[in-house]
């Protein structure tokens, strides 16, 4: 048995599998609709509840996808919304 | 003109003529302020999401007016107050937000827990098709396995008789047999 042998070094190798590897391109969820940024409101717990955690956290733009300006916008709601204890800093208290 | 909403957090134990004499008491305010109340509104019981000043539970409200430009400032540091002093023991938290657009009647808001659904224990088990727990009182089935029953004793009976015509055939056969050979 003739052993098997990389032509390829395995930094090049993990290199050419990320440039292949194809992931869907992020989007903002309030640039593209304006039916959707008039919902944006401390309000309107349903859709806030959407880009926070279990534990009750915000979640990235990296994860989410919004963009810069849309992503402070969003912040500020759900904080307006933490201080009027509709939504909570913490899923749990004790 | 600029447009503003206040949502106010008040406690369980506010009475109804309580909550009026505010809506009386904020209206006399706007107006001496050349502006002009729109909407006042009070959303119900609702669960928080933690406890505020000891309390579990919590009354909102919801109000929307209008005002002119220059007068925000002494209007703001007016309102507070008469929330810290006056109705201490009612409002527990406050938040003024300034609206881009002229305020309108419609909003979204989530439900309370008064209209929400309080199903019985049995529905919630049948929807989820739990059926450990469920009482055991079926009396359409006890019916139908009873004339099961009847029906299986009856198939007996013939099947009985059946036989015992097959084994009188068989007999008389053996006895013609018999008799022919002889």
């Amino acid at each position: 048995m003739s052993k098997f042998k990389l032509k390829i070094s395995s930094r090049l190798l993990k290199k050419k599998v990320r440039k292949q590897s194809y992931s869907a391109p992020k989007h903002c969820r309030f640039c593209s609709s304006k039916e959707q940024l008039e919902t944006l409101d401390y309000k309107n717990i349903d859709l806030l509840k959407g880009f926070m955690t279990e534990r009750g956290k915000i979640l990235p733009s990296r994860v989410s996808g919004n963009c810069y300006r849309h992503q402070r916008l969003l912040s500020t709601q759900i904080k307006i919304a933490r201080s009027m204890a509709l939504l909570p800093y913490c899923s749990l208290h004790f | 003109m600029m447009y503003y909403e206040t949502f106010m957090l008040a406690s369980t134990q506010a009475t109804n003529d309580e909550i009026l004499a505010l809506e009386k008491h904020l209206d006399k305010v706007i107006n001496n302020a050349k502006g002009k109340l729109v909407l006042f509104d009070k959303w119900g019981k609702y669960k928080l999401a933690y406890p505020v000043k000891k309390n579990v539970y919590g009354l909102y409200i919801l109000c929307r007016y209008e005002l002119p430009e220059e007068v925000i400032k002494d209007f703001s540091k007016e309102l507070s107050l008469l929330f810290k002093i006056k109705y201490n023991d009612i409002i527990m938290r406050h938040v003024t937000i300034n609206l881009p657009e002229a305020p309108s009647t419609i909003y979204l808001k989530p439900e309370p827990i008064v209209s929400r659904k309080a199903g019985s224990l049995d529905s919630f088990l049948k929807e989820n098709k739990i059926e450990g727990f469920i009482d055991k009182e079926k009396p359409k089935n006890n019916i139908s396995e009873q004339e099961t029953a009847k029906k299986d004793s009856d198939k007996k009976d013939s099947d009985i008789e059946k036989e015992e015509k097959t084994e009188e055939i068989v007999e008389e056969k053996a006895e013609k047999t018999v008799e022919e050979k002889n």
